[in-house]
């Protein structure tokens, strides 16, 4: 029979043998520096689908209501929405009842951190103000800023055919016009909705172009991760950010108190790197002035092939699948 | 703080190795224990600190490991024509009949016995990198050392003493 000094001196040999020659550490260097560079690059792509579909939104529902004081979304709610709770972002889809008092995204005289997302329905839904008022709207991401105007009646006619005229590059999405204009290191996207509302879209080109590329992808079929319904929908709130429910219901199964993936210590490490996922949605809205400004802190989102280390055993959703589009989507 | 280049170069073959012997396959090996030390290095702060950066880091691997062979045999189920098979890289004598019999095991208790005796990792490492408790790491290892006292026989350490003398 084999004693533990057999194993060990087995074990040794074993460790000593032949590989194949490793990776220099240059080599270890330069992919971490190329993933990091595409974390930031993906970070950058959600943060302008954070913009189409959960601030944008939000400031408008602001507007709507009335000048309000900085208001702070605190992590803590948006992790609870992340992890398992029914998400707190409405529809325009959603069956509204017409008894139903006016609804408020964001409460505008409470300025404490703990800000409801949503109370109650509305006979228009929730973000009406997007059809009938304009707006004049600052985003701040990190060091980057986005100008978003929308325009309705009269004026939106009279700035539909300027930017028309303007465009250096005319873009279908979705069966909607889009026109693009250069201006700079910047690029302002607009467009003519339903014949009498005008958006435009000022910021970065290159997060711009990733910004309509994924509305593109969408449209197109292929993206249904992001349950987006695209700019030719004039920014209406899907069914959620993300598809992200069900995903998040299976992958965060923490409320239920039962964690048939989780193994060992490796909850404490995964919660480490969620929390720089929620330090990304730290947003800050200002709607004191004529032009609202929402601030999106800098971040990195965690590394996501990597996340789920150690917390999944024979876990059958395609991870792997998911993240390759979402990267394949904005890296490139 | 143990430096990364030093501890890399250390490393990594045995981390291969003891891979290999886990999946029968040198390639997935030498990928997964490549990728289990970029993400070390991209973490690096907070790897260097930790207690058992050797149960983290061989948890990234097998996990890693795990999914390319998923994947390869999702791969394979969809391309059955390709007649493909694995790279094996298993150790040979004088150790084969050893490892032979340590492949017989149940999988976490081989792996229990591979990250003990080929990565020489503690009991609280090995707990770490799958994912168990630390009694339940002893209780497999002692379990793999009658498993393999009544696979091999008793003649065992007597003939490897023999080949030993011979070699």
């Amino acid at each position: 029979m084999p004693s533990t000094d057999d194993l060990e001196a087995a074990g040794r040999r074993a460790a000593r043998g032949p590989v194949p020659h490793p990776p220099s550490i240059d080599t270890l260097v330069a992919e971490v520096d190329r993933r990091r560079g595409k974390r930031r690059r993906v970070a950058g792509g959600v943060a302008a689908a954070l913009v189409a579909v959960v601030v944008l939104p939000i400031g408008v529902a602001m507007i709507d209501d009335g000048p309000a004081e900085v208001v702070t979304l605190a992590s803590d709610d948006v992790g609870e929405s992340l992890s398992g709770e029914p998400a707190s972002l409405p529809s325009q889809n959603e069956p509204t009842t017409t008894s139903a008092p006016t609804t408020t995204l964001v409460s505008t005289t409470d300025t404490s951190p703990a800000t409801t997302l949503l109370q109650e329905s509305s006979e228009q839904g929730p973000f009406a103000g997007l059809r009938d008022e304009n707006f004049d709207l600052q985003l701040d991401l990190g060091d980057e800023s986005f100008a978003i105007v929308v325009l309705h009646g009269e004026e939106a006619l009279s700035r539909a055919n300027d930017a028309a005229a303007a465009a250096d590059e005319t873009r279908e999405i979705d069966g909607q016009m889009v026109w693009l204009d250069e201006q700079g290191d910047d690029l302002a996207a607009s467009s003519l909705l339903e014949g009498e509302s005008f958006v435009e879209v000022t910021g970065p080109r290159e997060q711009l172009e990733r910004m309509l590329d994924l509305v593109t992808e969408y449209a197109n079929g292929p993206l249904r991760f992001f349950d987006l319904d695209g700019f030719g929908e004039q920014f209406d709130l899907p069914d959620g950010l993300l598809d992200g429910e069900g995903l998040f219901d299976e992958v965060f199964p923490f409320e239920e108190g039962d964690l048939p993936f989780l193994e060992g210590g490796a909850l404490d490490d995964f919660r480490g790197e969620m929390k720089d996922f929620s330090d990304c949605m730290e947003i800050t809205i200002d709607s004191s002035g004529a032009t609202t400004t929402v601030q999106i802190p800098d971040c990195e989102l965690p590394e996501l092939d990597g996340l789920f280390d150690g917390l999944l055993k024979d876990f059958p959703f395609d991870l792997e699948g998911l993240f390759d589009d979402l990267e394949g989507a904005w890296a490139n | 703080m143990i430096e990364f280049a030093s501890w890399y170069r250390s490393e990594y073959p045995r981390v291969v190795n003891a891979l290999t012997l886990l999946t029968e396959d040198s390639h997935v090996s030498a990928e997964a224990a490549s990728e289990a030390f970029v993400r070390a290095l991209a973490k690096w702060d907070r790897v260097s600190k930790m207690d058992r950066p050797g149960g983290w880091l061989y948890k990234v691997a097998l996990n890693d490991a795990r999914r390319r062979l998923r994947r390869a045999s999702r791969d394979r189920s969809t391309t059955a024509e390709l007649d493909w098979a694995p790279t094996t890289a298993a150790p040979v004598e004088p150790d084969h009949e050893l490892w032979q019999a340590v492949s017989r095991l149940p999988d976490r208790t081989r792996s229990a016995v591979v990250l003990r005796y080929v990565a020489d990792l503690t009991e609280p490492a090995i707990a770490e990198a799958l994912g168990v408790q630390r009694g339940t790491v002893a209780t497999m290892l002692r379990r793999a050392h009658d498993t393999l006292a009544e696979d091999l026989g008793p003649t065992y350490s007597s003939e490897r003493r023999l080949f030993h003398a011979f070699n």
